[in-house]
């Protein structure tokens, strides 16, 4: 189930908010069973099947945070023992469900090999909650928090439906406490309902129009597509994974809110940065905090004598959040093509940005990460380096009478989704607000119209893709 | 000191921004949180109270029933197909509480951010509703080759007299005769699916009428409606005059005709898609002539059995709020209708076969004055009928078609 779906706005969220809010505020425990009893559900009702493989996979978690926890202390080796166990069976567990056929595509490809692929199905949400569950293992036995006695509360912590597929990747460490005892208040829900509604009309009213658009274009037989075209589509689809993933992590923000959860800012405006070292600092935050976190600063981080190590280090990193993406070159390429960027950045190009104009800082990130995008997207490479090709005109007219009437139909969408990848709507809004009560009446009267727009276009079109569900 | 994350940061800026907010007046706050709450709960209170529908006049849509539940459907994956799932999410949608409204909503949304254009439907300032054209990838349509192999079994069949030579009609689309076409409409589209159409016409074997070449020198009047895909009645009278021409036969003059308004209130397929409901309807004329209601028309289904009989054209009950389907199913018959025949009582006439679209159902009044007529619907893909018919019963073959459908 995903949020920007009827089932969930009217049928699952009301009945878990009468469930949830039914138990008196002093049964915390209770009102985290019904988080886990509700959050099974939401899971179940999309993977009726791999709930199973959750409830397993946050079983082992608990058993060896517990153990971990145990021996952390008195017998470090043994404790050590079962944090390496703890990260093989989760990996394990990720890497077959998600690598196993990409493994079996590549042997296949060796003359005289010939292995069918399994067909495994991905389970929804895997790479996150895999995440997760190796934080909560790790943060034990670095001694950021303690081994959690109840199963219950682990299960609560993986499972929360907010977060649970698609993010943001929440460090046990960040809601230990929370799980325990926590905010609830009109302020703390009203927060949560408003970013919760601009979560949503960022995926409904934003992203599902990018898309289309996107989808529009992609349709059209390879020879119609003009250049214009091909740098319309790829960004339509910038707009598109920006405010999928980020209106996605902002309705789980609210709902986190809503139930009295408070988690990390997932993206920080990240199409205004001047590098790719700081778009990647406002991209996907809860992604990169992890590698940084459990990856980077553990292999050494920049804090190497050799600076080649510190270039290993970044490497691995960005291999693996390419591979993370998907067991796919392409996400490989992807992740790659970033690392080569970071390490130029490091070397000279951070320093020359800091002295041009911004300008040219923004228009480098803009145009980098653009085509990133086409990497990202297109899983057929071949297809990817066509489309690229027609963007430098390569067998391709520069504009058609198709183009331009889809071009001229979207300015003021392509002008509103401009808009909104700044901080300056919110800016506004802050500023407005400060003024007087009528102002922020107003708002809220807006707010509303908004949603209504957003669950318009839902009951109108069955259109609804969601980019990192297959994550 | 332990150093605090940016995202921390940001999250902890934010959420004292909003604090600082809700601390200078709560009520804005609370208004939002309780019209959140009045919404979510209040539609699902209306869904449960509400009675379901079973058809939506206004998109002229089937509406999803409650679904059954099985275990097998349940362990589908999302998006299979018949997966418990898709069922309730289609059900929810489908039976959602004002739905037409919402769906007007959604449609006045995506018509202000498109200067005009929603669900695939452009509306233009006179009130046309006119659906997108889209290129046709294939150069040799499923829908043409069906086509070719179904004219072929019935020339070759027994029930097949030659007399007269087959004839391809076939109508234009909306766009290419729509007045105040926006400048920036991509008109090359229209060119590759007139060019490809009029290839496959010439290929096709038949003698071939372009009806859109027909139609040029009447561009200034109405020749389609404002809201539906189809030509009016004026656009058919033209069309059949010239398809009586290619047999040697002349059509009445118009003015012989009488102009019966059939509905005032009629809203076609392009006011169906494109949620713009805010819009009026417009006319359905018939043109009606002395004794056309002697006319016997017989409704068959798909093994050429007579399901239902009437004298006359038109069925007015197509006219009713209560049928599903827009008015324009009141021509003979609806789509759903396989096989019809139209036969004139105590007259010997030769047999026309029409294998056509609906396109053909307002013509078929005026090609009735010189044929009995049979027709056949080419996507129900019906082979089987050259069977059910006697040795030498159809003397010509007409296929009467769109281009839309063609391409398709």
């Amino acid at each position: 189930m995903v949020f920007s779906s009827l089932e969930f706005l009217f049928l699952f969220l009301p009945i878990t908010l009468i469930v949830y809010f039914a138990i008196p505020r002093k049964y915390i425990a209770f009102r985290n069973l019904a988080l886990l009893a509700v959050s099974l559900l939401f899971y179940g009702w999309g993977e009726p099947v791999y709930v199973f493989l959750m409830v397993f996979s946050i079983l082992l978690s608990y058993f060896y945070g517990f153990m971990v926890g145990k021996y952390k202390e008195t017998k470090p080796k043994k404790a050590k023992l079962f944090l390496i166990l703890a990260v093989i069976s989760n990996i394990g567990l990720l890497g077959f469900f998600k690598y196993t056929d990409f493994f079996i595509g590549i042997l296949d490809s060796i003359p005289g090999v010939d292995i069918a692929p399994l067909g495994i199905t991905l389970p929804i949400g895997i790479s996150f909650y895999t995440f997760q569950i190796l934080s909560y293992v790790i943060d034990v036995y670095r001694g950021d928090t303690a081994a959690e006695k109840n199963p219950l509360t682990v299960g609560t912590y993986v499972t929360l439906f907010p977060q649970l597929i698609a993010g943001p990747i929440v460090r046990y460490k960040d809601v230990d406490d929370q799980l325990k005892e926590r905010e609830h208040s009109v302020f703390l829900f009203s927060s949560g309902v408003k970013t919760f509604v601009a979560g949503l009309c960022k995926k409904v009213l934003l992203a599902n129009v990018a898309a289309a658009a996107f989808e529009e274009l992609k349709a059209l037989p390879e020879t119609d597509l003009t250049v214009l075209g091909a740098w319309m589509g790829i960004l339509f689809y910038s707009f598109q994974i920006y405010f999928d993933f980020s209106g996605y992590s902002d309705m789980a923000i609210g709902l986190g809110k809503m139930f009295g959860f408070r988690f990390l800012e997932n993206f920080d405006y990240p199409y205004i940065s001047r590098s790719i070292t700081e778009f990647w600092r406002r991209w996907h935050i809860s992604l990169s905090t992890w590698f940084r976190e459990y990856l980077y600063f553990p292999l050494g981080g920049s804090r190497v004598d050799k600076k080649w190590k510190v270039f290993r280090n970044l490497l691995i990193v960005w291999f693996l959040t390419g591979f993370w993406h998907g067991a796919n070159w392409n996400y490989i390429l992807w992740g790659l093509l970033f690392f080569v960027f970071l390490v130029l950045e490091k070397t000279f190009l951070l320093k020359l940005l800091d002295k041009i104009p911004a300008f040219f800082g923004h228009a480098y990130t803009l145009i980098v990460v653009m085509f990133s995008w086409l990497l990202f997207h297109f899983e057929d490479l071949g297809a990817g380096m066509r489309w690229a090709l027609k963007m430098f005109g390569v067998g391709a007219q520069v504009i058609n009478d198709t183009t331009l009437f889809a071009l001229l139909r979207s300015l003021p969408m392509i002008a509103i989704l401009c808009l909104a990848c700044t901080p300056l709507p919110k800016k506004l809004y802050y500023r407005l607000c400060a003024k007087g009560a009528l102002y922020r009446v107003i708002f809220a009267v807006c707010g509303i119209f908004l949603f209504l727009l957003a669950v318009a276009a839902l009951v109108s079109s069955g259109f609804n893709p969601f980019i990192y569900s297959i994550f | 000191m332990e150093k605090i994350h940016p995202a921390d940061r940001a999250a902890n800026d934010y959420l004292q921004q909003q604090r600082d907010v809700y601390q200078k007046g709560k009520h804005a706050d609370v208004l939002v949180a309780v019209l959140f709450l009045v919404l979510i709960f209040g539609l699902l209170l209306l869904h449960v109270i509400l009675p379901d529908k079973e058809y939506s006049k206004r998109e002229n849509k089937s509406l999803a029933s409650f679904p059954e539940f099985s275990l097998s459907a349940l362990l589908k994956e999302d998006g299979e197909k018949g997966a418990q799932k898709s069922l309730i999410a289609d059900y929810l949608e489908d039976q959602f509480p004002l739905r037409d409204q919402f769906m007007m909503l959604d449609g006045a949304r995506q018509f202000v951010l498109t200067f005009g254009q929603s669900n695939g439907v452009l509306s233009l300032k006179d009130g046309t509703l006119l659906p997108l054209d889209h290129t046709c990838k294939e150069e040799e349509p499923a829908t043409y080759k069906v086509l070719l192999s179904t004219i072929k079994a019935y020339e070759q069949s027994a029930c097949f007299t030659g007399k007269y030579e087959t004839v391809f009609a076939l109508a234009g689309r909306k766009s290419a005769f729509v007045s105040d076409l926006p400048a920036d409409y991509p008109k090359s589209i229209i060119k590759h699916n007139r060019t490809l159409a009029k290839s496959l016409l010439k290929d096709s074997g038949c003698t071939p009428l372009d009806l859109t070449t027909v139609f040029e020198q009447y561009a200034a009047e109405q020749l389609y409606y404002k809201s539906d895909h189809h030509w009016t009645s004026l656009g058919a009278y033209y069309a059949s005059a010239e398809i009586l021409k290619q047999y040697g036969k002349e059509l009445a003059a118009l003015d012989s005709f009488t102009k019966e308004i059939a509905t005032e209130d009629f809203s076609g397929t392009a006011y169906n898609a494109s949620g713009l409901y805010f819009l009026g309807g417009e006319k359905i004329e018939y043109f009606r002539y002395e004794g056309d209601e002697e006319y016997t028309v017989s409704l068959c289904n798909a093994l050429g059995k007579v399901q239902k009989q009437r004298k006359g054209f038109y069925d007015l009950s197509a006219l009713e709020e209560e049928h599903w389907g827009t008015a324009y199913d009141s021509f003979v018959s609806g789509v759903d209708t396989p096989i019809v025949r139209i036969t004139k009582e105590g007259e010997e006439r030769p047999t026309l076969l029409v294998i056509k679209d609906s396109f053909a159902h307002s013509a078929l009044p005026f090609l009735a004055q010189e044929f009995d007529l049979i027709t056949v619907d080419v996507r129900h893909k019906n082979f089987s009928l050259p069977n059910l018919l006697e040795e030498g019963e159809i003397d010509g073959i007409l296929v009467l078609m769109s281009e839309e459908t063609l391409l398709s």
